[in-house]
């Protein structure tokens, strides 16, 4: 009997969360399905009798949202790219080597991740408007990958930590240069903490707003959320357009994490060794 | 075949010395063993061979050639791991296949090493899996396989055999045997297991501390330790040391200690005793204690009278504990006669088979 209560409990808790997850998601998309004066509804019917996607069509035909979409993927995607090839490369020099310095690199990447990506604002913009990289994809995609990289760095570590030096070692017996084991037989193992890292990071540009308007001002060089921004003018907010701007944004993400989840398995390395 | 050859190698790690001056050869084709406790440096040792350390000193010759500064990759020695250390994201045939791809060889070709050395070791089932659908001792013989197909010119063992249960340790101490009269190739085998030492080896060179205490075959370490230490090493149960003088009254030699009388006059050169110091530690293997009781000739002036502390049944044996005086001594008996605790017990000492080390220095004194 006590078992019944404890699974009633725990679906009762689980249900209402779940609730709280969908309520907002739904929100936006029935919102996106509605005229611009729906904001305040609080029905959750997804489809009513004034439905249509309106809204939708005028988001890609009549704004510069496909623009703004080119433009974030490929900040991303950079990014993405950045982070996986500099994180699952340093972590591995830090997790198998023990160079001078290399405690110190440690923390240092620790300690950057204790301020406010806000508070490092003002500096960052100095230092673009000195490089001359104000208003450019380069100077946005710095930050984010300097931001995005002490935590990747980490982690890529903590990983490697976790992975028998034999595995290499066997690699290297097997004929393997340094860098040809690290490629062909750390790397695969990785994979559940390269798609963290590649989440991450793309996460971490996809969505961002704050450092983006500071560095782009040129609105053809606006990435999503700007552009999303735009739509909430002063006098009137085009809820209806920013709503199912939001939903086609959260599409990619989506799909990113749906695929890549086969990868985030535990225990990639059971069997390799011992344990 | 390739024999190797290690000149004065020393390494350590940081403050700690690891290795002090190593010169130790196996012959081509020679079945090596490397065994020492935990820390000796025997892993070292091998992992220098393979080019996996680097040593702070000395020369690392195989196959004539100075090999210092290659690379593994480059060193044609192939190495099984203690953890097995396979690829977990390949199967079994892509785990032996891999140094070939890596060597760029022939389709044909890495498939026809991979069925040979997989049929030579009963995996060429398992062909398919990964390595985390295996079992232990499975696992175990994939990474011999690796080893295989590789076809170098030295193999090196680093305690292969140490993460698997008794029964299949035996089993594949047999199978590396096997493989090695059957590939006649030069095996570096290091373990801290002296049973599998005695039964594999060739030769063993038991290291200890940094230091080479004694190479020798299996016969020459179990008979002819060199030291109190490989005395002890070697041997299972390990051999009674006691500590005592040698004295001579009415003519004959005695070895006396606290409980312990021996009358050594069956022993050949017992002259040699007459130049050293007259403190000697005495050890006597378990095995050379016998039961006086089923003693057809009796020995009264080399019979201890005991007390037993503790019996161990063994099955066929049983090894008992006992004391007479400060003297501890086990012996292996016949399990005919049901020993307990407390018995008293004669026990015949084997004068011809004792050992004697000098008590300052611990090295052998040599009958």
């Amino acid at each position: 009997m006590s078992k019944k209560i404890e699974t009633l409990f725990i679906f009762s808790f689980l249900v209402l969360f779940t609730l709280a997850t969908l309520y907002p998601a739904l929100n936006i998309i029935g919102i996106s399905l509605r005229t611009d004066d729906a904001f305040q509804t609080r029905s959750l019917a997804l489809w009513t009798a004034e439905s249509s996607f309106r809204s939708y069509f005028t988001l890609f035909l009549e704004t510069d949202f496909l623009t703004w979409m080119k433009n974030s993927f490929l900040v991303s995607f950079v990014v993405t790219l950045t982070g996986v090839v500099l994180a699952s490369t340093s972590g591995y020099a830090l997790s198998r080597f023990n160079f001078m310095g290399r405690r110190a690199v440690l923390s240092s990447l620790l300690m950057t991740q204790m301020f406010p990506a806000t508070m490092l604002l003002l500096p960052f913009f100095i230092l673009l408007a000195k490089l001359k990289l104000i208003n450019s994809y380069l100077g946005l995609i710095i930050i984010y990958s300097s931001t995005a990289l002490p935590f990747c760095i980490w982690q890529m570590k903590g990983y490697y930590d976790t992975i028998p030096a034999a595995l290499e070692e066997a690699a290297r017996m097997d004929g393997c240069s340094r860098f040809s084991a690290f490629i062909k037989v750390i790397l695969p193992v990785s994979s559940p903490a390269l798609v963290i890292t590649a989440l991450f990071s793309f996460m971490a540009s996809w969505s961002e707003y704050v450092v983006a308007a500071i560095v782009l001002q040129d609105p053809e060089l606006y990435t999503l959320p700007l552009g999303l921004k735009s739509f909430q003018a002063s006098l009137a907010t085009q809820w209806g357009l920013y709503a199912a701007g939001a939903v086609v944004v959260s599409i990619p993400v989506t799909i990113l994490f749906i695929s890549l989840s086969r990868f985030l398995v535990s225990g990639l390395t059971v069997g390799s060794v011992k344990g | 075949m390739a024999g190797v050859s290690l000149q004065a190698i020393s390494k350590s790690f940081g403050d700690n010395t690891i290795l002090k001056g190593i010169d130790v050869q196996a012959h081509s084709g020679e079945f090596m063993v490397i065994v020492g406790p935990s820390g000796c440096g025997k892993s070292t040792l091998l992992r220098i061979i393979a080019g996996l350390e680097t040593p702070d000193g000395g020369e690392v010759i195989i196959d004539g050639e100075r090999k210092n500064d290659t690379d593994p990759s480059k060193r044609e020695v192939a190495m099984v791991f203690q953890n097995y250390a396979l690829y977990p994201t390949m199967t079994v045939y892509e785990n032996l296949a891999f140094s070939q791809r890596i060597r760029k060889r022939s389709k044909d070709e890495i498939d026809k090493r991979v069925m040979e050395s997989a049929e030579m070791l009963k995996i060429d089932e398992l062909l398919d899996r990964k390595p985390k659908e295996l079992s232990g001792g499975q696992r175990q013989r994939v990474a011999l396989g690796r080893a295989l197909v590789r076809k170098p010119k030295v193999f090196l063992f680093d305690e292969p055999l140490s993460n698997l249960d008794a029964k299949l340790r035996q089993e594949m101490r047999l199978e590396i045997k096997k493989l090695h009269t059957q590939l006649n190739n030069t095996m570096i085998y290091v373990t801290h297991d002296q049973t599998e030492a005695m039964t594999m080896a060739d030769r063993i060179c038991l290291m200890n501390n940094g230091i080479i205490e004694q190479i020798g075959t299996p016969e020459e370490l179990y008979n002819k330790p060199a030291n109190t230490f490989v005395s002890t090493f070697i041997g299972m149960p390990p051999i009674n040391l006691i500590d005592g003088e040698v004295c001579t009254e009415n003519g004959s030699a005695f070895f006396i200690s606290d409980g312990v009388r021996i009358n050594l006059d069956k022993i050949k050169n017992i002259e040699l005793f007459k130049d050293l110091d007259k403190h000697v530690i005495m050890g006597i293997r378990p095995e050379n204690l016998h039961d006086n009781y089923f003693a057809e000739i009796k020995d009264p002036e080399n019979t201890i009278k005991c007390t037993v502390d503790l019996v161990e049944n063994l099955g066929s044996v049983a090894l008992v504990h006992s004391h007479s005086g400060d003297a501890h001594l086990s012996a292996t008996l016949t399990t005919e006669k049901i020993i307990h605790p407390g018995d008293s017990l004669d026990l015949i000492v084997d004068v011809n088979s004792l050992h004697f080390f000098h008590q300052e220095t611990k090295e052998r004194i040599k009958l």
